[in-house]
């Protein structure tokens, strides 16, 4: 036995899933209740209890996503944090964009969000040119100055940014060198290696932040690291990052950042993979539990943002590109002046939907789908979740009365509302990008995705729904088929007419060779390593770039067809090109990938039609405000592969329930997945 | 011609539509063609005047019921008697058409509707979200593909959308100051162009016949048709880094009359049909020194409207053009009613006046200007009451469009902060002006492309009346020094003209529970500034300093938001600057005992010498290599007595 254990922290739950490499087989699938203000306790349980199961040498590799790095910030529990900027520029962080954003009507909009106070900011005297030529060089007193009056603050950590340093990092290393001298205890953060890309706000926001999630979240890395080692000595330890890759403690060390968003991207990494293993290219993952929707596009390889926000403070860390927004089984319906309105505020775990009995008394999504009868009305979880359908009813009432309609119009209207709200989520992930969602699968996933999933895949022409096995514990899944990342990048503004592709292919090569070479410190044989360019791509004169793949660099027409391939990519994105500008790359990345071979899962082979098995009850479902069928209810586990099943009907299981819509087709395939035609042509 | 004047009701979801026709030389035959659409068709009559004419009209899921009624100073004046009604109204297309009144001079003809809108609370929800995520998308498609770093960095422009009838309807993330000039733009392209036509789209930024803000400001409009016909429009408005006119960057301080401040275009189509009117690029391509990028940014401003269309079809054709129709109504009115009852609370009264003085005007800089603002409340009314001194000869006009947008946004914050923008917002809320030829009422041709600088002081005094009227609820005035420095010259490495701008503030006003924000403006001003790395990058200077103005936020209980400060040093020869600020004179006074803030300063250290202060308007200075430009914007008003500030505040 050979174990690879996927182990997902969220808020509320831990999932784990185990997978038998030798076997091919999924061995365990768990959930833990998870505990934020310790999360290394819920992983010492976890570990505590699979070493007792499978003994100490079955577990090969332990990967774990967390929202410990997320929390940090969320809650504001960071480290104490300094601040050294170039001299004359203290103030660049406190002053941020001068740009309201959303509060652009609001009278008392907030100002930056800061993760330190003012008098924690320093200055040390140093110039670089847009190039990074020195024009002033670093005043080593200085700097050291600002250390000591950092350590006398009592900072935990140090983050350094000056001006131009992805240009030359001379000078922050230098930095670092004498703070580390000053101060060996300290975290130190230094914006070229958090985000060595240009625009000074941005960088020093990003750098402060990863000192500021720094100590903390790399002294978690650690023990989780070091208590997977005790229980399974011959194992290894990663986590996931926001770019759906993994990576180990000691890659972390220097850029926790990078786990900002690890929290979601494991359902989508899972998704690529169920993806590749059954043929198929473009694919929409669409995870709903019970405060939000992920949703993320992926055609072909996932997309990735290098900038996002997390409460108001501005990240640049490479991400999958997955849209976020708060709707999910918790999101609240409430009337504001006549309009319906659903979510983004949340009943959460406690006290949770009205049906959950605990005292909630908004009505939830959730509420609407038991008046619908899309959800149990008697338990959910196996049993283990008794439901007050008469809470639920009493519930959607309150919002019904004062809009003049009737319950199932209320509740109808609730689905309806949020069903819309995913619907223009998942337009700006697809049509606003130039994907056509017509030519991609939606993976449906999370307790809540495979159940509402079916309200909108026909509005925005979506061919197929695939829901894997346990769908709810479907993103611990996804840590086991992911691979270990390493990526870099940095700004080097390069105008492509005058490109010379031997000078291109040389930052490329410079890069990949660094990244490679903290790969292969990780055990790895170079022949498991393999690396993908792109580049941040431009208009002269724009200011956001498009990301563009690319190969190797031989000559002229290799930068014609780079070129070629920009203006395709930003006619796709924004529906225009203009050929005869001049193109720039503004940002050169690489990533490379550490191959870890991944689980083999065995197809198993349909014969003839099986019979379709009974039926485990009737139930009466709502699909429209007046269309009222008697559907029947199947167990998930008791369908052969190769059966079919005519909507509507309603299929259930433990972490899940599939609401298959009339006209829908839903066929189990070989993998066990539950695979779902919403338009059968016969 | 009838014209129609639209007088909206207090009704829910209803609309008092007031039909005069009365212009000379209006002939006989002519129809009166009332097309109510705003209100789906006649309604109910408070009045409940005998001989109502009541109709029911079922189309799609919109089920409407109204009632017409004429009153009998109408009839009697147009000879209508009650059983013509029913042959005047007939249900057309989606309202009613009501034929058979002849106008003649001096006749009237009232027809009060009030529309029962039965529309859905779920389909109000899911089509406005809709249509509110459209107008995010295309702000998001523009900031991504225009040229210049004015777009790019900046975000200085707007998208909106609006009904046929010119009533503004959403917005993506606006520029306050490009929201009124828009919606009256509209208005004039839908006046001059009833000709308009699908894959028409026209172009505008002549302050005086479309009220813009200034010249440099290009406004593309887009109408929206199903099938042929005219549902709405989108338009954009995009600040300009070059259109000409006397000094790089166009929007000379020193101008005295609108010929000097660039490039006009009255309203003109620049796309029929679908084809650019090539004629009209070159026009603009040879008046600008920057063609590439202000052309670039044009292209983006019509290909995103254009973009639009296919966007606005898809939902028209969703939904039913009708129902979409009806919910855009049915959202203004809803924001007219919670904007009205909200006012109804304000204690009537009269509240003001509040005064205070721009500087100069660039030309004479001995003499300020004064600016004041008076208020009235009245029931669930708002009435403004602005006054000025004339007009000055220098570019800080103001046009009254602009003025009375923006205030219409300030109480929308105040009052509804949690609603969206639309037209609904301007009912309740009424601004008068000084006579023309006055600064907040000028009169073509006075200069107006610092406009920025005018519509601070106006919002400055229009919030400390505010502040008498609901003093918890509002912030002291901030510090309505935000203003621009533009640079032009050769680039020594490219040899290319290049034109440089950026947008830099003052504080916000300091809060009833709290400080000021620092480098912020309250309102008017909400644009991003350029990165040092990006304006080093870009163009030939270098970025010495960037920090906050130590002291400059007006003392109080809470003191206000702190200025900024940048210097630059020039590194090419033959760098000409344009400064276009103000405050240098007065400051924020904050409000209830506050002391004022520190004043804005710029100075310019040449040769090695001592460094020269100058004045907040300067036009086509010269700087050398190696000169250093420092510029500090004033600190937003403080709240309070500054002697009973708590002593942990004090810093």
């Amino acid at each position: 036995m050979k174990l690879r254990v996927g182990i997902d922290v969220g808020g509320t739950f831990t999932d784990v899933t185990a997978f038998d490499e030798d076997s091919g087989a999924l061995t365990a699938v768990r959930k833990y209740v998870s505990d934020p203000a310790r999360p290394a306790a819920v992983m010492e349980r976890i570990t505590a209890d699979l070493a007792a199961e499978f003994g100490a040498d079955a577990v090969s590799l332990v990967l774990h996503g967390s929202t410990a790095a997320l929390n940090t910030l969320l809650e504001g529990k960071g480290a104490r944090v300094g601040l050294i900027t170039t001299c004359g520029f203290r103030d660049v962080y406190e002053i941020g964009r001068q740009w309201r954003g959303d509060d652009v009507f609001n009278i008392f909009a907030p100002a930056p969000k800061m993760l330190l106070t003012r008098d924690r900011i320093h200055e040390a005297r140093e110039r670089l040119d847009r190039a990074g030529n020195i024009i002033e060089p670093l005043d080593e007193n200085e700097l050291a100055e600002a250390a000591r009056r950092l350590v006398a603050q009592n900072v935990e950590a140090i983050a350094v940014c000056f001006l131009f340093a992805y240009a030359n990092p001379a000078h922050e290393r230098r930095a670092a060198d004498i703070i580390r001298e000053i101060a060996p205890q300290l975290y130190v953060s230094l914006s070229h290696e958090v985000n060595p890309e240009w625009r000074e706000y941005e960088r020093t926001a990003s750098t402060v932040a990863n000192a500021y999630i720094g100590p903390p979240v790399s002294r978690y890395l650690r023990e989780v690291e070091r208590q997977a080692q005790r229980r399974f000595p011959r194992s290894r330890a990663l986590m996931m990052k926001s770019d759906g890759g993994a990576a180990s403690a000691r890659m972390l060390e220097r850029t926790p950042i990078e786990t900002v968003l690890s929290g979601p991207v494991a359902g989508v990494i899972g998704g690529r993979h169920l993806g590749d293993l059954k043929a198929i290219e473009n694919i929409i993952t669409f995870d709903t539990g019970g405060t939000s929707s992920d949703m993320a596009v992926l055609p072909g390889r996932p997309l990735y943002k290098s900038e996002f926000a997390v409460a108001r403070h501005p990240l640049r860390t490479r991400a999958v590109d997955i849209e976020t927004i708060g709707a999910g089984g918790g999101s609240i319906a409430a009337v504001e002046l006549g309009v319906l309105k659903v979510g983004p505020q949340s009943a959460g775990a406690d006290p949770g939907p009205a049906c959950y009995g605990h005292g909630g008394g908004a009505a939830t999504l959730t509420d609407a789908l038991v008046a619908l009868g899309h959800l149990n009305p008697a338990v959910l979880l196996d049993g283990a979740m008794p439901i007050e359908r008469a809470e639920a009813e009493a519930a959607v009432a309150r919002v019904a009365k004062p809009l003049g309609l009737t319950l199932v119009e209320a509740a109808w209207g609730i689905l309806t509302v949020l069903a819309t709200n995913v619907t223009m989520a998942m337009r700006t992930i697809t049509i606003e990008r130039g994907y056509d969602p017509r030519e991609f699968s939606l993976i449906a996933f999370g307790g809540m995705g495979p159940t509402i999933a079916g309200r909108f895949v026909g509005e925005l022409g979506i061919g197929r729904i695939l829901v894997p096995r346990d769908p709810g514990t479907f993103s611990a899944f996804g840590m086991l088929v992911s691979d270990v990342q390493q990526n870099r990048s940095v700004t080097r503004m390069t105008r492509l007419d005058a490109a010379d592709a031997a000078e291109l292919e040389q930052i490329f090569a410079e890069m990949e060779e660094s990244a490679i070479a903290e790969l292969l410190t990780e055990k790895f044989a170079r022949e498991q390593v393999a690396t993908l360019r792109s580049a941040g791509m431009r208009y002269r004169g724009q200011s956001y770039e498009v990301s563009v793949p690319l190969g190797a660099l031989r000559g002229l027409p290799d930068i014609a067809a780079l070129a070629k391939r920009f203006h395709e990519a930003h006619r796709r994105r924004y529906g225009h090109m203009a050929e005869s500008e001049a193109v720039e790359i503004v940002n050169f990345q690489v990533t490379a990938i550490g191959k870890i071979p991944k689980p083999q899962i065995h197809e198993i082979a349909i014969s003839g039609s099986p019979r379709l098995p009974a039926p485990s009850a009737k139930r009466t479902v709502y699909f429209g405000p007046s269309d009222i069928v008697e559907v029947p209810v199947f167990r998930r586990a008791t369908l052969p592969p190769g059966a079919v099943i005519e909507g509507p009907a309603i299929i259930e299981e433990m972490t899940s329930t599939i609401v298959l819509y009339p006209t829908q087709r839903a066929r189990i395939d070989g993998y066990l997945n539950v695979e779902i035609d919403p338009l059968p042509k016969s | 011609m009838a014209r129609f004047d639209e007088r909206r009701g207090d009704a829910i979801g209803g609309l008092n539509i007031d039909i005069r026709s009365g212009d000379a030389g209006a002939g006989l035959g002519e129809f009166l063609d009332i097309d109510l659409a705003d209100a789906l068709a006649a309604a109910r009559d408070q009045h409940a005047a005998p001989g109502k004419i009541e109709t029911l009209v079922h189309r799609h899921d919109v089920c409407l019921y109204g009632k017409a009624v004429i009153p009998e100073a109408a009839k009697r004046l147009s000879g209508i008697h009650n059983p013509c009604m029913s042959r005047m109204i007939k249900d057309w297309d989606y309202g009613f058409r009501v034929r058979g009144l002849h106008p003649r001079p001096g006749m009237t003809a009232e027809i009060w509707c009030r529309a029962e809108i039965l529309m859905n609370p779920i389909d109000l929800e899911v089509i406005y979200q809709s249509t509110l995520q459209i107008a995010r998308e295309l702000t998001l498609n523009m900031l991504r593909t225009g040229y210049s770093t004015i777009i790019k960095e900046s975000q200085d422009f707007t998208f909106a959308v609006f009904d046929a009838h010119g009533r503004m309807v959403a917005q993506g993330i606006p520029q306050p100051l490009h929201i009124g000039p828009l919606a009256a733009q509209v208005n004039e392209i839908r006046r001059r162009f009833a000709d308009a036509a699908p894959g028409d789209a026209f172009i505008v930024n002549h302050p005086y016949e479309a009220c813009q803000n200034h010249s440099t400001d290009v406004t593309i409009i887009t109408p929206l048709f199903v099938g042929e016909r005219l549902v709405g429009y989108i338009g954009n408005t995009a600040h300009k880094p070059d259109l000409g006119g006397k000094v790089p960057g166009t929007n000379a301080g020193d101008a005295t009359d609108l010929f000097q401040e660039g490039l006009l275009i009255p309203p003109m189509r620049i796309l029929r049909r679908g084809e650019l009117v090539g004629e009209l690029e070159a026009v603009i391509c040879a008046n600008t020194r920057t063609p590439e990028v202000t052309w670039g940014d044009v292209s983006a401003q019509i290909n995103t409207n254009t973009y639009g269309v296919t966007r606005f079809a898809e939902l028209f054709g969703k939904y039913g053009t009708d129902k979409v129709l009806v919910c855009w109504q049915a959202w203004m009115d809803i924001c007219e009613r919670e904007l009205r009852s909200e006012i109804a609370k304000v204690p009537d009264g009269r509240y003001g006046p509040e005064t205070d003085y721009l500087d100069d005007d660039g030309i004479d800089l001995e003499k300020p200007h004064r600016i004041s603002a008076t208020l009235d409340v009245a029931g669930d009314t708002l009435h403004f009451i602005l006054d000025s001194d004339v007009q000055a000869r220098g570019p800080i006009n103001l046009r009254p469009c602009v003025s009375r947008n923006f205030i219409q946004c300030l109480v929308k914050m105040v009052f509804i902060p949690r609603l969206p923008v639309n037209d609904g917002l301007s009912r309740p809320v009424q601004v008068s002006y000084p006579p023309e030829g006055s600064l907040l009422n000028p009169r073509f041709p006075a200069p107006v492309n610092m406009y920025v600088r005018p519509s601070q002081v106006t919002t400055s005094v229009a919030i400390r009346a505010l502040a008498r009227a609901v003093p918890g609820r509002i912030p002291a005035p901030g510090s309505a020094a935000g203003g621009s420095i533009s640079s032009a010259g050769r680039h020594p490495q490219s040899g290319r003209w290049y034109s440089q701008y950026e947008i830099l503030s003052g504080g916000t006003g300091a809060r009833p529970d709290g400080d000021g924000v620092s480098a912020m403006d309250e309102l008017v001003v909400n644009v991003m500034n350029t990165p040092v790395e990006a304006v080093e990058t870009e163009f030939p200077v270098r970025v010495e300093r960037y920090e906050l103005a130590q002291d400059s936020g007006g003392p109080g209980i809470f003191r206000g938001g702190l200025g900024v400060r940048r210097q630059w040093r020039a590194l090419a020869d033959e760098t000409v600057v344009n400064l276009r600020t103000d405050r240098f004179k007065f400051s924020s006074p904050g409000i209830f005992a506050a002391k004022p803030a520190l004043p804005s300063a710029a100075s310019l250290l040449s040769d090695g010498g001592a460094a020269r202060p100058l004045t907040s308007k300067v036009a086509g200075l010269r700087l050398k290599k190696g000169d250093v430009l420092t510029l500090q914007f004033a600190g937003g008003g403080g709240w309070g007595d500054p002697r009973r500030r708590a002593a942990e505040r004090v810093r």
